[in-house]
């Protein structure tokens, strides 16, 4: 649901819960040790990329084992790479929020947070369900080699 | 009086019954799901290091050791990650101010274990790479 019309949609409810003090000092906590890990992450994708290409070109012949270990290297550092732009939003807009007081940036680092949890929950059901297809797959071979 | 006390503790004019409390919802579903698989997973490891093939006294209690550590860091910060979850859903759905800091409170947790753990981390790689520096250099 797009950030407008969540805003709008939840716009007529009661006020009961506040976002005080104490929830913006947990925010901020979060916030600026978030950051951190994202540019770590991505500092470190970065340098892992700039390997590759180093070690690459070093390689006369790369054979199809390679290649396979390439792209799920590659594949790996695309997965880590877009989880740490949606951490790196909700730090950096968390905190630009609570410096300046600012509703509307507070709610769309929320989102960040929420995008970044719901992304890993995405992630996680694929790697499961790649698992389940690759132990059917072998428990099907095994079977038809026997 | 009450109320009054509250609304200036609060800083914005935002609840968590707005769209912030829409999002804070849902991040905390999605890390329910997450801090669920992560612990799965582990207790998963555990039972397949278990049943794995048997090696001898040494490397299997240096690869139990190892393990451990790894399952202890997995176990605890998918336990924040579940308190978080937790806390934030009871928190809101009772509007109940006290649990719902709570939870962001674990949230706060789970992140600085993983900026501290980071930081061991890339400690170990510089002491390693000095370490390897300093072989080599004695070496030749």
């Amino acid at each position: 649901m797009p950030l407008t019309r969540i805003m709008e949609h939840h716009s007529n409810d009661l006020f009961v819960l506040e976002f005080d003090q104490q929830a913006a000092n947990h925010i901020l906590q979060s916030a600026k040790w978030s950051r951190f890990l994202a540019i770590v992450w991505l500092v470190g994708c970065a340098l892992l990329i700039i390997g590759v290409v180093i070690g690459l070109s070093y390689e006369s012949y790369v054979g199809q084992d390679e290649v396979i270990g390439l792209v799920c290297l590659l594949a790996g550092i695309a997965v880590q790479v877009i989880a740490n732009l949606f951490r790196f939003r909700f730090a950096k807009r968390a905190i630009k929020a609570i410096h300046d007081t600012d509703q509307e940036l507070l709610i769309s680092s929320l989102n960040q947070l929420r995008l970044f949890n719901k992304y890993w929950g995405i992630v996680f059901i694929i790697g499961i369900v790649i698992l389940v297809v690759v132990f059917i797959l072998g428990a099907l071979s095994a079977v038809y080699r026997w | 009086m009450e109320n009054t006390t509250n609304q200036t503790d609060n800083l914005f004019d935002i609840t968590y019954d707005s769209a912030a409390g829409a999002f804070l919802k849902q991040a905390a579903t999605w890390a329910r799901i997450c801090a669920v698989i992560g612990l799965i997973s582990a207790g998963l490891s555990l039972i397949k290091f278990f049943a794995g093939p048997s090696r001898s006294a040494i490397a299997a209690a240096a690869s139990l050791i190892v393990s451990l550590i790894f399952l202890a860091i997995s176990v605890t910060l998918n336990i924040f990650l579940l308190r978080f979850a937790n806390s934030s859903l009871t928190g809101l759905a009772a509007n109940n101010q006290e649990r719902l800091n709570e939870g962001v409170s674990n949230l706060g947790t789970y992140f600085k274990i993983m900026g501290i753990l980071i930081i061991v981390a890339i400690a170990l790689i510089i002491i390693y790479f000095f370490a390897m520096f300093f072989f080599l250099s004695n070496l030749r």
